[in-house]
């Protein structure tokens, strides 16, 4: 064995070649492989399994039932007309129409917040930094703490809105218009910090020298803006009323906190959401509540599809 | 007196007649261009400042007030200054209703969920990048299907499945949902991939089993995305508020801070006390922003950028 | 014994046979390259030998023991990557220590291992920095170090040279040669330099398709080429390529006779390398399309009427052609200047000439 000698090495060299044994380990088997494979997916399927996908299915059996309130009450199988009875329903129809205010105002808003908070964040001015953690701060709120913030500063009560010269009703929470628009913004503060935070990402990696070769072409920072940096950021723009539009049909602290359920404003003002809440807590409809989650799912669904559809055509991407 | 002197001096205020001097142009140009800088500056300024004022303005609010005693907040003009801070809001909260108690609660729910989320996602995620077995994609697929169903349409069944399993109302049946996420996998996934697979075929060589190549090198090399997956995490969970409150319903002592929030707005508690207690369960959240900021940033935008 | 030794080894991914049926002996102690393009299967056979990949069919040894199913730790060799493939968090120090964890040696055995191995390489003040630190060629040393430091039977490396650039290239060449004659290890080196496989092989085993071509000694394959494979990839430049004829046992590039050979008539590819032909005054008629002035040499591309393109060499003092001169080239007169393939094998065929 002609390795390289040196004292004291070459004992250690006879053993290496002689004693250990060859054939130890066949290499790392095909079926220990997968064996580990699947040891290893089994914690994060088994959840997704029991909490994702079965409860996915159930829901369309809950549906399909009219069970009563108790645990001991009966379970007809109503099949489809439940589906259909519920979604005629008035306080369906109403909590349709609110959800749809709702998201018509506060998504776009957030998002357009988002964006000129982060072009005018983007400027390399001295302290940028600091303004971009404070704008994106935002998404730390819980739902909890914004609406109870928000209802501090609008409740008459306290004189801010006075004081900044707007009026409000005494107890906004009884003015069933104003409340819903009231939460929309609401929500649009929150959103925009996400959506600063993308618009931000989306800002600095468009390509520099288009937009500087629109401004020697004389554009005007106006004119650069909404001609060249609002459809190049069309992909990021798309990507944040998508999700901003998931998110938004989902949230529901908001009015929870805000509206409580005292009042016979709430119905009105009641997103799918709250209503889905209000089925499974108080009135333990499961089958009710499986019905409006279904029509959520496809509300949501549809909304996506025409988005992609009907926006991505207007998207220009950068390649 | 001799014509060329009247000629020579252009009466005062006037342009020298013929054409600019050059310099004269440049000078102008000059001029102009650090003028429309420092317009657009004002600009840029007036605007981070407006929309300072429109972000941090309910903070102040949520500040000021929450240290404003009970009767200045009826004031007219509002406070805006808490002259004899009443940082017995923050105290009451805790002794008189019990939000101590809700913080640990969120502390406990979060600790799980994070934990849990960590673990079931460097797990699976190891799985997809380094291991090969049949259904490899099919599965991921499936687990990037769970991203897409919304949590409403299952809320419904997992109640009904927690209630089944006598679960309502214990921080098992707060956390079980969650103890997995397909956001998690994904972005795991994408750490793993970044590892050369030539490194993983030098440790085979070396000798290293796929375990300890996962706790040697696959998670020390993928510390960042790590990091930033707890946060997200932590983030979601402690902001969780639809979940929560159903549990909460079975089991008030299972309160966590944002219900507890929630709770105190609609009880008796003064504004000053509830505003107290939002503070206090942002603080850990504010933390997190402040250490993270540029890892949150980079990872929320690894995907959303195409 | 460190012999390595392909036994009809064949390896498909799916369709694709990477490794048709090779079979090849590599001696104890024996430097050799696996040369040929990208896709010719020369890093795939490392990498059976490795047992990074599994072999289809065949039988693969090392030393005396069959090592197909044998896992790549338990193999005793050592392999070098390409991008090098240092663990990037931890130290040089650790980075070589790495391969002697699983072996059983305790500290005082590792560290010594690792202060011989980072001498050799000269990298004992490098040992505290991690491999972003590092440039280029250190970087290539460290992962050298690991690959000596288990002092295994065989060495495998993956175009280890072909991310430094030039100058560093040629001073690594000589260490590791030098390296490997005083280790006495056996190396399988794949690279698709040849270049690199002249300099450095004591054999270069050129494959395509994942066929063997040639298996020999560098100068062999040099002057007698089994193909034209085998002929155009070797030397700098190649060897060119023309199509002529036998007649009456004379070898014909239209009409230009360039030498008796002992082959029957017919159709042949005749191919000569630039160091063979040389301007003249009459030959094969060409036309200059290119000088090339290389210092030492000047190359001159010529084409023949056919558009085939031959180049020559020239001296330095020599008069060079303008472009698109015509010039007239011819054969110099030595034994293997002129080389003969099969117009349709592209078999070498033994000529007189």
């Amino acid at each position: 064995m002609t390795t390289a000698s040196g004292p004291g090495r070459v004992a250690e060299v006879a053993p290496t070649t002689v004693a250990k044994p060859r054939r130890k380990s066949r290499r790392f088997s095909k079926s220990k492989e997968m064996g580990l494979a699947y040891l290893l997916l089994l914690p994060a399927l088994a959840v997704f399994g029991v909490f994702t996908f079965f409860p996915f299915v159930e829901n369309f059996n809950l549906a399909a039932h009219m069970k009563g309130p108790y645990p001991t009450s009966p379970n007809p199988y109503v099949g489809t007309s439940h589906f259909f009875q519920v979604i005629k329903s008035s306080i369906f129809l109403d909590s349709l129409r609110s959800t749809a205010i709702f998201v018509a105002i506060a998504v776009p808003l957030g998002l357009f917040l988002g964006l000129a908070l982060a072009v005018f964040a983007n400027q390399k001015l001295r302290g940028s930094a600091f303004f971009q953690v404070v704008f994106s701060s935002t998404t730390i709120t819980s739902v909890a703490v914004a609406a109870v913030v928000f209802e501090t500063i609008l409740d008459p009560r306290s004189g801010l809105m006075q004081w900044l010269g707007v009026h409000t009703a005494p107890g906004i929470q009884l003015s069933p218009g104003w409340a819903l628009y009231a939460i929309a913004g609401i929500s649009a503060w929150q959103f925009m910090g996400f959506s600063f935070i993308i618009m931000i990402a989306g800002l600095q990696s468009l390509p520099e020298e288009v937009i500087e070769a629109a401004r020697m072409d004389g554009a005007s920072s106006f004119r650069v803006f909404w001609r060249v940096i609002v459809p190049l950021m069309s992909p990021t723009i798309f990507f944040g009323g998508v999700v901003g539009t998931i998110v938004a049909l989902q949230s529901f602290g908001a009015i929870d906190i805000i509206i409580g359920n005292t009042n016979t404003t709430f119905t009105r003002t009641n997103v799918l959401i709250n209503y889905i809440y209000d089925l499974i807590v108080y009135d333990r409809q499961f089958g009710t509540a499986a019905c409006v989650a279904i029509a959520l799912f496809l509300i949501t669904l549809l909304v996506t599809v025409a988005q992609f559809r009907v926006l991505e055509r207007r998207v220009h991407y950068a390649n | 007196m001799p014509t060329e002197l009247v000629t020579a001096h252009a009466p005062e205020g006037s342009t020298p007649p013929g054409p600019e001097r050059p310099e004269d142009r440049a000078a102008g140009l000059r001029r102009a261009r650090v003028w429309r800088r420092r317009r657009s500056k004002l600009w840029t300024y007036t605007g981070l400042i407006a929309g300072s004022v429109i972000v941090l303005f309910p903070v102040y609010v949520l500040v000021v007030d929450s240290l404003l005693q009970p009767l200045q907040l009826l004031s007219d003009p509002p406070a805006f200054v808490p002259t004899h801070p009443a940082f017995h809001n923050f105290s009451d909260a805790i002794a008189q209703y019990g939000f101590g108690h809700d913080l640990i609660n969120s502390a406990v729910q979060t600790g799980i969920i994070v934990s849990a989320q960590l673990v079931t996602s460097v797990l699976a995620a190891y799985a997809f990048v380094f291991l090969r077995f049949p259904l490899r994609r099919s599965l991921f697929l499936v687990v990037l299907g769970t991203i897409m169903i919304p949590f409403e349409i299952t809320v419904a069944a997992n109640q009904t499945t927690i209630v089944d399993l006598h679960w309502e109302g214990t921080f098992l049946g707060l956390t079980a949902p969650f103890l997995a996420t397909g956001f998690g996998i994904f972005l795991m996934r994408q750490a793993f991939m970044q590892i050369p697979r030539e490194l993983r075929e030098a440790a085979v060589i070396d000798g290293y089993g796929p375990m300890r190549f996962l706790w040697r090198i696959a998670i020390p090399l993928a510390r960042p995305v790590i990091a930033a997956l707890a946060v997200f995490s932590f983030l979601g969970a402690w902001n969780q508020y639809l979940w929560p409150a159903i549990q909460a319903n079975y089991n008030p002592g299972l309160k966590t801070a944002t219900i507890g929030i929630a709770s105190l707005a609609q009880s008796s508690a003064t504004v000053g006390t509830y505003l107290a207690a939002s503070i206090m369960s942002l603080a850990p959240l504010v933390l997190l922003l402040i250490l993270f900021r540029k890892n949150l940033i980079r990872s929320l935008t690894a995907g959303a950028v195409k | 014994m460190a012999q390595v030794r392909f036994d009809n080894v064949t390896k498909t991914f799916g369709d694709v046979r990477a490794i048709d049926e090779l079979s090849m002996t590599i001696d104890d102690g024996e430097f050799l390259v696996l040369l040929g393009p990208s896709g010719c299967g020369k890093t795939t056979a490392l990498r059976t030998v490795a047992g990074l990949e599994e072999v289809t069919d065949g039988t693969l040894y090392i030393g005396e023991d069959v090592v197909n199913d044998v896992a790549p730790r338990d193999r005793d060799i050592a392999m070098v990557f390409q991008s090098y493939a240092l663990y990037p968090h931890l130290t040089v120090r650790r980075n070589i220590e790495f391969p002697l964890h699983q072996r059983g040696f305790d500290k005082k055995e590792r560290t010594r291992r690792v202060l011989e191995a980072a001498a050799t390489l000269e990298l004992t003040e490098l040992l505290g920095r991690k491999p972003g630190q590092l440039s280029g060629g250190q970087r290539q040393r460290v992962a050298l170090a690991r690959a000596i430091v288990r002092q295994p039977q065989v060495f495998l490396m993956d175009e280890p040279l072909s991310n430094l650039d030039a100058l560093l290239r040629l001073q690594t060449r000589a260490d590791i040669v030098a390296m490997q004659r005083r280790l006495g290890t056996t190396v399988l080196y794949v690279t698709h330099d040849q270049v690199e496989a002249m300099t450095m092989g004591d054999r270069i085993a050129v494959l395509n398709a994942g066929r063997l071509q040639q298996i020999g000694p560098p100068i062999e394959l040099y002057e007698r080429p089994v193909n034209t494979y085998v002929a155009t990839f070797l030397g700098n430049p190649g060897m060119c390529l023309a199509q002529g004829r036998v007649v009456a046992g004379s070898a014909m590039l239209g009409d230009a006779k360039l030498g008796d050979v002992g082959v029957a008539d017919g159709p042949v590819t005749i191919g000569a390398r630039p160091e063979a032909l040389a301007l003249s005054a009459a030959g094969i008629p060409a036309k200059a399309l290119f000088i090339e002035v290389l210092g030492a040499d000047v190359l001159v591309l010529c084409e023949l009427a056919t558009g085939e393109r031959f180049m020559a060499r020239q001296p330095l003092d020599a008069p060079r052609p303008k472009p698109d001169e015509p010039v007239h080239l011819s054969l110099i007169d030595k034994p293997g200047a002129l080389h003969l393939f099969d117009v349709g094998t592209g078999v070498r065929m033994e000529a007189g000439g």
